[in-house]
C-alpha cells in the first residue's frame, strides 16, 4: 500500500492512549496537529 | 519546544510504537509537555511511510555514534534497548481538516527535522528571539 502523501486525508485509524483507549486520528480534526512519531522507548 | 508551547497554532501528539502500558510511565519519566499515543501494530508508521533503516545505517554509521555522544554529554544515560531499534520515526502535521499538510520521514535514527521546521510546519511565524 503506497504511504499517504501530503494533500491526502490521514488514514482511518486509531491510535491508542495510555489508558488503552481508542484515539482515531479524526479526532485531531479541528486543529492543526503536529504527529511525532518516535523510534524506540526502551 | 515546552518553553514555545503557548505560541504554537496547533496541538502536538507523540507517538511511539511501545506497548500501551508503558506509555503513562514514559510519559512521567520524560515529563513531556505533550500526550503520548501508542501504534503498537505501526499501522500508522506503515500508513505515512516510516520505513525501517539496516543494521549497518543504525549501529555502524558514524552520524548516529555522533548524536549518541551528544545525549551522554547533555547527561542521557544508556539504557539496554528491546524494543525494535531499526524502526524509524518521522513527523507528520495535519490540517484542521486532517489532510496531510507536511511530511518527514527519517532516513536514519538521528535523522530529524529542527524544532523550527515543525513549527513552521504548523503555520507557526518564527519565534521571536530575545
Amino acid at each position: 500500500m503506497s504511504p499517504v502523501e501530503v494533500g491526502d486525508l490521514a488514514p482511518d485509524l486509531a491510535l491508542v492512549d495510555s489508558a488503552g483507549r481508542p484515539a482515531p486520528l479524526a479526532s485531531f480534526r479541528g486543529e492543526a496537529t503536529a504527529l511525532i512519531f518516535l523510534r524506540h522507548l526502551g | 519546544m515546552s518553553e514555545r508551547d503557548h505560541e504554537l497554532p496547533g496541538r502536538v501528539v507523540v507517538v511511539t510504537f511501545a506497548p500501551p502500558e508503558l506509555l503513562a510511565s514514559f510519559e512521567r519519566e520524560i515529563g513531556l509537555p505533550f500526550p503520548v499515543y501508542g501504534d503498537p501494530d505501526r499501522a500508522a508508521y506503515d500508513a505515512f511511510g516510516l520505513g525501517r533503516a539496516s543494521v549497518a545505517r543504525v549501529w555502524l554509521d558514524p552520524r548516529v555514534w555522533r548524536s549518541y555522544a551528544k545525549l551522554l554529554g547533555r547527561g542521557r544515560r544508556v539504557h539496554r534497548v528491546h524494543e525494535d531499534t531499526l524502526q524509524l520515526g518521522g513527523d507528520v502535521v495535519l490540517d484542521a481538516e486532517g489532510r496531510v499538510r507536511w511530511t518527514y520521514r527519517s532516513r536514519g535514527p538521528e535523522d530529524r527535522p529542527s524544532v523550527d521546521e515543525l513549527v513552521a510546519a504548523l503555520g507557526l511565524p518564527e519565534p521571536a528571539v530575545g
